[in-house]
């Protein structure tokens, strides 16, 4: 999610594909799309990651579209109910919808960008609730808990989270579990 | 651009990123993987050599500007295998640190581990000794007052501590005398004596 | 020593207890001795049966070795007093004032000198009320954060805690999310 140069989610991030129409022709390049093609020629389409599409789009080279995670479909149902969207099925486990989308941002013009951003941002508000109550409830049920009176939807709500949800999944659990500890554990037995 | 490792530029040093990732989430240290860094290290020099010739046609023909945006692609492949080769690195030295630090900072015992020892690369081995040297050398500034690699985890409660025995760790100076801590016994003892065997797993605190 | 991982998303409660035990804390001490000189400064003299003003920790040391009374702080020795406390926290939209490290203050006196705490169960089950009434507010407090800022006053130092490794890390994505034209005309990844 952050810039930071040595973070391995952050360059794993940056693989997620996006779809880009060349400008201009590259000779020798033919390659980047895994095809036979000595050359790449203006007009033609290719998935390139984000890391390497994002120069050529920057430096006007290409064009790109909004890829499939962030398409009015999506926006659509986010907007009526984020919490009923599984963004880890959107980008496949272990991926990066926020990171995606922070990139794409990056991408846009202003209005778009602005746009983009206001999803992202609403998302995320609108989920982050979801998110800390489960893991303060998962943390109260101790050890032994395991999905106990959750439900189904909580269950599909936690399938649906993706990377940086689950990390603030995990940090609330954990920052539960540690300040119950205390409050349960005493020192009457101390010397 | 021959061989088939080099038809998708970046997927190779990805993989070694992805490596870092799966040894985060399994809170392992996975094997030092030599070989994919020999790989991804002759793909920026084959990189190279395709950014010098492209540079060397562009000179030929001052009007001929079509290399542009391969020369700019070329370069972002070389800094993206960078990013991840550094990264990849970066990434098994703090996990070597944090168990270097687990131990209290007791480096022959982290080293005296045959399977940890397979995983590491020789440079891996020589950082850890020369980072345990830095480290000794700036604890002895303080030896007087401080131990700077004592433990941290839990703050102390008491100035001494009940301790049963785990594993027998030989004679050790206490405020009492010399203690031989053998196994399964217990002692109360101060705790700056000893604590240091707690974090080395020598004795457990009762 | 490296910070160790187990401490890295915040400090620990443990570590909050023991900040808290400097805090003074008034004592009937059942033993004399001389003014005596600590690193956090001079305590004593103790004479008993006068009352003196010295640090929790040790308050609870002498307590331990029963050389000493401890009087708990108005805030803990009157459950009328909670109870309205209780009231005004389920009643109002506010956090209601308390003493900031509470919560540490008064675990460590239950826990060691429930006797010198009139009422001390009543007490401690005001506090446990007390408690969830206001983790729903911090909750609630939840919905309302940006990037930018986020006020809950009279939030206490155990709760502050409990909740400052997410607060911390979402309002880090929600800085990365927001546009900023500034930072937008940066490169990209390298």
């Amino acid at each position: 999610m952050d810039d930071d140069y040595y973070s391995i989610d952050s360059i794993l991030s940056e693989n997620q594909k996006i779809q880009c129409t060349f400008k201009v022709d590259i000779p020798d390049m033919g390659h980047l799309d895994g095809g036979h093609e000595r050359d790449i020629k203006a007009q033609s389409r290719v998935q390139l990651p984000l890391w390497l599409a994002f120069i050529l789009i920057y430096s006007d080279y290409a064009d790109f579209t909004i890829p499939p995670p962030f398409n009015s479909r999506v926006r659509n149902a986010l907007n009526a109910e984020a919490k009923s969207v599984k963004l880890s099925a959107l980008v496949g486990a272990g991926g990066f919808w926020y990171g995606f989308g922070k990139m794409i941002m990056r991408l846009l013009d202003d209005e778009p960008a602005n746009e983009m951003s206001g999803l992202l941002t609403k998302s995320f508000r609108n989920r982050l609730v979801e998110v800390i109550d489960q893991a303060q409830h998962f943390a109260a049920l101790g050890p032994a808990g395991g999905g106990g009176q959750s439900g189904d939807a909580a269950l599909a709500f936690r399938e649906g989270l993706e990377v940086t949800e689950r990390e603030l999944f995990l940090l609330a659990q954990e920052s539960a579990k540690r300040t119950k500890q205390w409050y349960e554990s005493t020192d009457r037995l101390r010397r | 651009m021959a061989s088939a490792e080099s038809r998708q530029f970046g997927n190779l040093a990805t993989q070694l990123v992805q490596e870092s990732r799966r040894s985060t989430l399994t809170d392992t240290l996975l094997k030092y993987n030599d070989s994919l860094v020999r790989t991804v290290i002759r793909e920026q020099r084959n990189l190279e050599n395709l950014i010098n010739s492209a540079i060397a046609a562009q000179a030929d023909n001052a009007a001929f500007t079509g290399d542009a945006p391969a020369l700019l692609l070329y370069q972002t492949v070389v800094l993206r295998n960078k990013r991840c080769l550094l990264a990849y690195h970066a990434h098994r030295l703090d996990r070597l640190k944090d168990m270097y630090w687990a131990l209290g900072g007791a480096l022959p015992a982290l080293l005296a581990d045959n399977d940890l020892r397979s995983r590491l690369s020789p440079h891996e081995v020589d950082f850890l000794r020369e980072y345990n040297a830095s480290v000794m050398d700036f604890r002895g500034d303080f030896s007087a007052e401080l131990d700077i690699a004592a433990s941290i985890t839990h703050p102390p409660r008491d100035l001494h501590a009940l301790v049963r025995v785990v594993r027998d760790c030989g004679v050790i100076e206490t405020e009492l005398g010399t203690i031989d801590f053998k196994k399964g016994q217990r002692f109360m003892v101060r705790r700056a004596d000893i604590e240091h065997l707690i974090v080395q797993g020598y004795l457990q605190e009762v | 020593m490296a910070l160790p991982i187990s401490l890295r998303d915040s400090i620990t409660p443990p570590e909050l207890e023991l900040i808290a035990s400097e805090e003074l804390v008034e004592i009937v001490p059942l033993i004399s001795m001389e003014r005596t000189a600590f690193i956090s400064g001079a305590y004593g003299p103790l004479r008993p049966p006068n009352k003196a003003r010295i640090p929790l920790w040790m308050a609870i040391n002498l307590k331990m070795k029963k050389k000493c009374h401890i009087v708990p702080p108005d805030w803990l020795s009157v459950a009328d007093f909670l109870q309205e406390r209780l009231t005004q926290e389920t009643t109002q939209p506010e956090f209601s004032q308390f003493p900031f490290r509470f919560t540490e203050i008064a675990k460590l006196l239950l826990d060691t000198a429930p006797d010198d705490i009139p009422n001390s169960d009543k007490i401690r089950s005001l506090l446990k009320d007390i408690r969830e009434a206001r983790q729903a507010k911090s909750r609630d407090g939840l919905q309302k954060i940006d990037h930018s800022e986020l006020s809950l006053p009279n939030l206490c130092s155990m709760e502050i805690n409990e909740i400052r490794p997410f607060f911390v890390r979402a309002m880090g994505v929600l800085t990365q999310l927001t546009r900023d034209p500034v930072a937008d005309s940066r490169q990209f990844g390298v």
